[in-house]
C-alpha cells in the first residue's frame, strides 16, 4: 500500500472485493480507534444500510431504516489486503460476513432453470 | 419542511388544473383530433392501394382508442364563456372519426371516397377552428 | 473474432441501436411541425454523446470500472443516491414506454389485444434477457434495429429540398416566429437534445465495455465504434427529422403511433416498406427495453457494490438478475394502466434532461484526471468538448421544466 493514503479519496464509497476477486459491497463509513499514543488511527470499515444512513438527510434516514434495517458489518483493517480503485480484501466476503444477502436472493433463484 | 413543500405544490397544481380553458388549452385537443382525422383518410388510402389488411384494421383499432381519448379529455376541458361554443362544434366535427375508425377497425377498409368525404370535411374544420385559436 | 469484425459489428450495433420511441416520436414531430429547422439539434446531441461515450468508454477499458461506481466515488453518497434515484425513475419510464410500444407493434403484426400482448412482452423480455449471452443480446438488436435503414431511403425518395436540408443544420430560428412558436421551438430543441444524450445509453456502453473485458489497447477501437456509429444513427435520426417534414407536414398529420410512422414508408415502398419498418421498430424498441432496465440495474448494483454483470450466472450476481426482472415487471405495470407510451416517454425525456448534469459530469471528472487515467486521460479536444456540453446540458436542464409547463408539455 502507499505510505499515505487518503481516506476520502481511496477509501470511502469505493467498491469492497474480497481474496476470490467477488464484489461484496462499498466502504459507507469508517470506524476510528485509539491508537498507541492517542493518535487516531483507522480500525474498520463499515459496510451496510446501518453505516450510510447516517449520511443522509434526517427524514431519508428515517425512511431507510424503516425500509433497509440498521444492519451493519464490521471489516477490521487488517483484512485489508490492498488498496487500489477498490478495496481488496485478504479474506472471503462469507468469512467476514459480507454478502449475506446476495446468498440469500441466489438460494431462492437457484430453483430456475438457468441460474 | 419537505412535507408543506409537497402539499402547496399539490394544491397549487390542483388549482392550476381547475381554472377554465383558453384558447391554449383548447387547441390542443382539436389539433389532436384534425391529426387523427387527416391520418384517417391516409390510413383508408393506405387500404385501397393494398396495404397489409391486418396492419390496417390494428392501426384504426390503435387510432380509434387515441380518437376517443382526445374526445374525452375535449370534453373535460370547461372553456372561457367565448369559446364554448367552438368547443360544442369540435366535439360534433368529431363523432365521424370516431365512426370511420371503427368501421376501418371493423376490417371494412377501404372504405368508399364518399365515406370519408366527411372526415375529411371534418379535419379541414377542425383545422381551421385550431388555426382560429392559435392566432 | 478478427479486430476488424468486432468494430464493425460495434459500429452496426451502436447505429442500430440510436432510436427508440422516443427519438422516434420527437424526430418526426420536429420534422413536422418545424420542418428542417432542428436538424442542427440533431448534429449537436450526436456529437454530445459521441464525446461522452467515448470518455465513458475509455474509462471503462482502462480503469474497468463502470459509471456509477464513479459517480458514488466522485459525488458523494447524497448526491449518488440523487442521481441513482433520477436516474433510474427515467430508466423505468423509457422501458415503460419501450415495452408498450413492442406490444403496439405486435398489435399491429396479430391483431391480438394489447394488454394480452403486454404480459407476453414481459414473459419475452425476461427468457431473453435471463438465457442470452450479453454480445448475442448487443448483436441481435443492434443488427435488427439496422432495419430502420428503410427510414433513410424513404427520405431520400422523398425528394427534399436538400439545399433546405442543408440549411437546418446551421441553428436557426423558425421562420414565421412568433412568441408561442420561438418557445416551442425551444422546447422541441431540448427535448430532441435530451432524447439523443439519454444517459442510460452512456451508462449502458460503459458497462458493456466491462461485460466486454476491454483493455487499454481497445481505447482506439471505442473510439472508432463511437464516432462512425453514432454518425450512422445520426443519419437515421436525421432522415426521420426530413420524413416528418416532408410525408407528414404537408398531410397535416402529427404521428403519435408506431404506425403512424410505418405510414411514410408503406407509401413510398408498399408492403415491403410497411414491414421492414415494423420489423426495425420493433427491434429498437426491444432493444431500448434491454437497454434502459440492464442500466438501471447495473446502476443500482454498482451504487450499491453488489456483483453484477450478465458474463455471470443469475445466481452468482443475484440481487442484479433480481433488479432487471423488478425493473420489466415494473414497467409492464406502468403501461398495462392503459397510459399511452409515448406521453410516457415525453415525460420521461423532459425529466432526463433535469438529470444529464448530474449524470454527466463525474464521466468528465474521471476522465480528465491524470492521476486515475494515466496517458489517457482527456486530451485538449476531449476537455474543450467535455465542457462545453456539460455547459450546454445545464443549460438545458434550467430551461426544460419551465418550457415543458409554458408549452403545455410541447403540444401547445
Amino acid at each position: 500500500m502507499k505510505p499515505t493514503i487518503e481516506l476520502l479519496r481511496d477509501v470511502l464509497d469505493h467498491d469492497v472485493v474480497d481474496v476470490d476477486g467477488v464484489r461484496c459491497g462499498i466502504v459507507d463509513d469508517i470506524e476510528f480507534g485509539e491508537g498507541a499514543d492517542g493518535v487516531p488511527v483507522v480500525a474498520a470499515l463499515l459496510v451496510g444500510p446501518g453505516a450510510w444512513q447516517a449520511r443522509l438527510p434526517a427524514l431519508l434516514g428515517v425512511v431507510s431504516a424503516w425500509l433497509f434495517g440498521h444492519g451493519t458489518t464490521r471489516v477490521p483493517w487488517s483484512d485489508v489486503a490492498e488498496l487500489t480503485q477498490s478495496v481488496k480484501l485478504g479474506r472471503r466476503a462469507g468469512e467476514l460476513g459480507l454478502g449475506k444477502l446476495d446468498r440469500k436472493v441466489a438460494s431462492w433463484l437457484k430453483r430456475i432453470p438457468g441460474a | 419542511m419537505l412535507a408543506l413543500i409537497v402539499v402547496v405544490s399539490a394544491i397549487g397544481v390542483t388549482l392550476f388544473n381547475q381554472r377554465p380553458a383558453h384558447e391554449d388549452e383548447l387547441a390542443i385537443p382539436i389539433g389532436e383530433l384534425r391529426s387523427q382525422g387527416f391520418e384517417l383518410r391516409l390510413l383508408n388510402d393506405s387500404a385501397a392501394r393494398g396495404r397489409d389488411r391486418r396492419f390496417v384494421t390494428a392501426h384504426a383499432r390503435q387510432l380509434a382508442q387515441s380518437i376517443e381519448r382526445t374526445r374525452d379529455e375535449l370534453t373535460s376541458l370547461r372553456p372561457v364563456p367565448a369559446l364554448i361554443a367552438v368547443q360544442g362544434e369540435a366535439l360534433r366535427r368529431s363523432v365521424p372519426l370516431g365512426d370511420v375508425a371503427a368501421q376501418l377497425g371493423a376490417g371494412r377498409a377501404p372504405l368508399a371516397p364518399t365515406a370519408l368525404a366527411e372526415v375529411v370535411a371534418s379535419a379541414e374544420r377542425l383545422k381551421a377552428l385550431e388555426g382560429a385559436l392559435k392566432r | 473474432m478478427g479486430k476488424f469484425a468486432e468494430v464493425f459489428l460495434g459500429i452496426l450495433t451502436a447505429m442500430g441501436g440510436f432510436v427508440e420511441i422516443g427519438e422516434l416520436t420527437f424526430t418526426l414531430n420536429a420534422g413536422r411541425r418545424f420542418e428542417h429547422a432542428l436538424l442542427w439539434i440533431v448534429l449537436l446531441g450526436t456529437v454530445g454523446i459521441m464525446v461522452y461515450c467515448e470518455m465513458a468508454g475509455r474509462i471503462a477499458a482502462v480503469k474497468h470500472q463502470a459509471v456509477f461506481s464513479l459517480i458514488r466515488e466522485r459525488d458523494g453518497f447524497s448526491a449518488g443516491l440523487l442521481t441513482l434515484v433520477a436516474a433510474n425513475i427515467v430508466n423505468l419510464l423509457t422501458c415503460a414506454a419501450e415495452v408498450g410500444g413492442v406490444a403496439l407493434l405486435w398489435q399491429l403484426l396479430s391483431g391480438w389485444p394489447y394488454r394480452g400482448l403486454l404480459l407476453a412482452a414481459l414473459v419475452f423480455f425476461v427468457i431473453v434477457v435471463w438465457s442470452t449471452p450479453f454480445k448475442w443480446i448487443e448483436r441481435i438488436f443492434g443488427l435488427g434495429g439496422l432495419l430502420m435503414i428503410v427510414f433513410i431511403v424513404a427520405a431520400v425518395a422523398l425528394h427534399p429540398d436538400w439545399g433546405s436540408v442543408a440549411a437546418g443544420f446551421v441553428p436557426s430560428l423558425p421562420r414565421a416566429a412568433g412568441g408561442r412558436d420561438i418557445l416551442m421551438y425551444a422546447f422541441y430543441g431540448v427535448a430532441l437534445l435530451s432524447s439523443i444524450m439519454l444517459p442510460y445509453e452512456t451508462y449502458f456502453y460503459a458497462s458493456g465495455g466491462i461485460e466486454d473485458r476491454w483493455k487499454p489497447a481497445d481505447v482506439t477501437l471505442n473510439r472508432i465504434v463511437v464516432i462512425v456509429g453514432f454518425s450512422l444513427g445520426a443519419t437515421l435520426a436525421a432522415s426521420l427529422v426530413v420524413v416528418g417534414a416532408e410525408f407528414f407536414a404537408p398531410r397535416s398529420i402529427d404521428p403519435a403511433l408506431p404506425g403512424s410512422a410505418a405510414l411514410a414508408t408503406a407509401d413510398a415502398f408498399a408492403n415491403v416498406g410497411l414491414y421492414v419498418a415494423l420489423l426495425g421498430m420493433f427491434f429498437a424498441f426491444a432493444g431500448a427495453a434491454i437497454e434502459t432496465a440492464l442500466s438501471a440495474a447495473y446502476n443500482l448494483a454498482q451504487f450499491a457494490g453488489w456483483p453484477w454483470g450478465l458474463d455471470k450466472r443469475p445466481r452468482d450476481a443475484s440481487r442484479f438478475a433480481l433488479s432487471w426482472i423488478a425493473v420489466f415487471v415494473l414497467a409492464t405495470a406502468v403501461v398495462v394502466t392503459g397510459i399511452d407510451p409515448v406521453s410516457v416517454v415525453e415525460y420521461s425525456i423532459v425529466f432526463s434532461v433535469v438529470v444529464l448534469p448530474l449524470s454527466y459530469f463525474p464521466v468528465l471528472a474521471v476522465a480528465r484526471d491524470r492521476g486515475i487515467m494515466g496517458p489517457y486521460a482527456n486530451g485538449a479536444l476531449a476537455n474543450v468538448l467535455g465542457w462545453f456540453y456539460l455547459a450546454l446540458i445545464t443549460v438545458a436542464a434550467l430551461a426544460a421544466i419551465p418550457l415543458f409547463v409554458a408549452t403545455h408539455a410541447g403540444q401547445g
